[in-house]
């Protein structure tokens, strides 16, 4: 929590720094900023770094364990993850309104637009989720999957829009960044503290569609991880 | 004097020697690690072809700090990777190895466990400064002389906060947090924020000579800021073996003698 005040803290002071002015008809001000940046560091503290678990698990060998219970691996870690999440998202979220409350006076949301960010979060946390779990994985290949969350994590700050939002990217990388997942993890639940409830309902569908890939994805990358610890073991 | 120098660089080599160990992990680790400090520049890069500047820094002074600050971390978990696992060692009883030495046991404490990633980040400062911020070959003398200060502040920093744990065995947890949020902070250029916290962070959390005032020093050429630095080295540095000769006085573990009977 002490880290989530700080970053929002940071940037508070780095937008005040800002020529926002430069930015013309994109209409950004340092408190509309500050909303956004609140809910994409929001999901992203949420999370934490679940990734590492399966990672020490496959590292220690005690993945054998847990392959020979009777609920898949991938669904009885997701489990578990969604409900050390959810206490966090609730924590972090009673958190991130009294900042707002502190530094705004004020919550820039309306009821409705409220219930379609509790829903855009919650599928991005899922998403995210998603991906940690085949990160995680990708230790039954290279042996270890931090680097590889490296590179993913920075994809999911640039693209997914963690600091800025993705509207003032230059052209040609905006069109990447909506085009890649990273856009469903965080811009397109924090898109809502700036344009309200207008594009809510293509953003969730988005976010549906990323889900309903990134599940057949761990889907297939856990059967890959299986399938090499029965050739080579753990 | 000479011996302690002599020692210290004995724990230098048998470090490098570690790295060593597994070349292939070490070199893939280091790799990513480069990518990953490139990458997340782009958000700078963003940020810069949005806006004019911030308070007078355009792009490549944020490169400059970039690039004080991955070398500064790297120099400082390559050479003194230790310090990650400080607060723990010492709750676990881990010291008791080092105590049984005839040396003071900070150096054999700190300059071990190196952390292979942070050779990437040595070698990323290099685009950093070179290519993206703009600066010649004949500035790396002076880049890298105030970067490894920084080095020491940094490392001699993050030995205080996780000192820590000699009067509050069960901060463990907390240290880390400190560790992250004062990593975290040096990233940023600290002249947007207001007098208050510029002070705090040039002096009880001193985020600030780890990448902005380095930074500010080149850019400016400035002989007093750079002198500023290396003074701030040799303090922390100094400041950091006190904390811990204080806090050796409490500690009072033995179980890992019992362990290797």
């Amino acid at each position: 929590m002490l880290l989530y005040w700080l970053i929002l803290a940071i940037f508070w002071g780095l937008w005040a720094a800002t020529p926002l002015h430069e930015l013309g008809t994109a209409g950004l001000t340092q408190d509309r900023l500050l909303a956004y940046l609140a809910v994409t560091e929001w999901i992203a503290f949420a999370v934490g770094l679940p990734y590492r678990e399966v990672e020490a698990e496959i590292q220690g060998g005690t993945i054998d364990m847990r392959l020979a219970r009777p609920v898949p691996f991938g669904l009885a870690t997701l489990a578990i993850w969604i409900g050390e999440t959810a206490c966090r998202l609730v924590v972090l979220g009673a958190a991130g309104l009294a900042a707002l409350l502190y530094a705004l006076g004020m919550i820039p949301l309306t009821a409705p637009t409220a219930g379609l960010l509790v829903i855009s979060v919650v599928l991005a946390v899922l998403l995210v989720l998603l991906w940690h779990l085949q990160i995680g994985l990708v230790a039954a290949w290279l042996g270890m999957s931090a680097p590889t969350f490296w590179i993913w994590q920075k994809c999911l700050f640039v693209f997914g829009g963690l600091i800025m939002p993705i509207t003032i990217y230059p052209a040609g990388l905006g069109a990447i960044a909506r085009a890649s997942p990273f856009a469903a993890m965080l811009f397109a639940p924090a898109s809502l503290m700036l344009n309200g409830a207008e594009q809510a309902i293509s953003a969730v569908s988005a976010q549906l569609a990323w889900l309903a890939l990134s599940i057949l994805g761990a889907v297939a990358v856990e059967r890959g991880a299986i399938r090499r610890f029965v050739e080579h073991g753990t | 004097m000479r011996e302690t120098l002599r020692y210290i660089a004995s724990l230098l080599r048998l470090t490098l020697q570690a790295l060593r160990a597994r070349p292939a992990v070490a070199l893939s680790a280091a790799g990513f690690m480069f990518a990953n400090n490139l990458v997340f520049f782009v958000t700078w890069a963003i940020y810069f072809a949005n806006f004019s500047t911030l308070r007078g820094w355009r792009l490549e002074d944020m490169a400059l700090l970039a690039g004080m600050v991955v070398w500064a971390y790297g120099v400082a978990v390559v050479f003194a990777g230790g310090i990650r696992t400080m607060a723990r060692t010492i709750v676990d009883g881990g010291l008791d190895v080092h105590l049984g030495r005839p040396r003071h046991p900070l150096p054999s404490l700190l300059l071990g466990r190196p952390v292979p990633s942070g050779l990437g980040d040595i070698a990323s400062a290099l685009p950093f400064w070179l290519w993206l911020g703009g600066r010649g070959v004949g500035d790396l003398p002076l880049l890298i002389l105030v970067a490894t200060s920084a080095a020491i502040i940094l490392g001699s920093a993050v030995a205080i906060m996780q000192c820590l744990v000699f009067w509050w065995p069960r901060a463990v947890g907390f240290c880390e947090h400190l560790y992250e949020m004062f990593v975290m902070v040096t990233y940023y250029p600290q002249h947007a924020y207001g007098f208050g916290a510029r002070v705090l962070l040039l002096t009880v959390f001193p985020a600030a000579l780890i990448g902005f005032l380095p930074a500010e020093a080149v850019r400016a050429h400035s002989v007093a800021l750079i002198a500023a630095e290396i003074a701030a080295a040799a303090l922390y540095a100094g400041l950091a073996l006190l904390v811990f000769n204080l806090g050796l006085r409490r500690y009072a573990s033995g179980n890992r003698f019992v362990e290797m009977r």
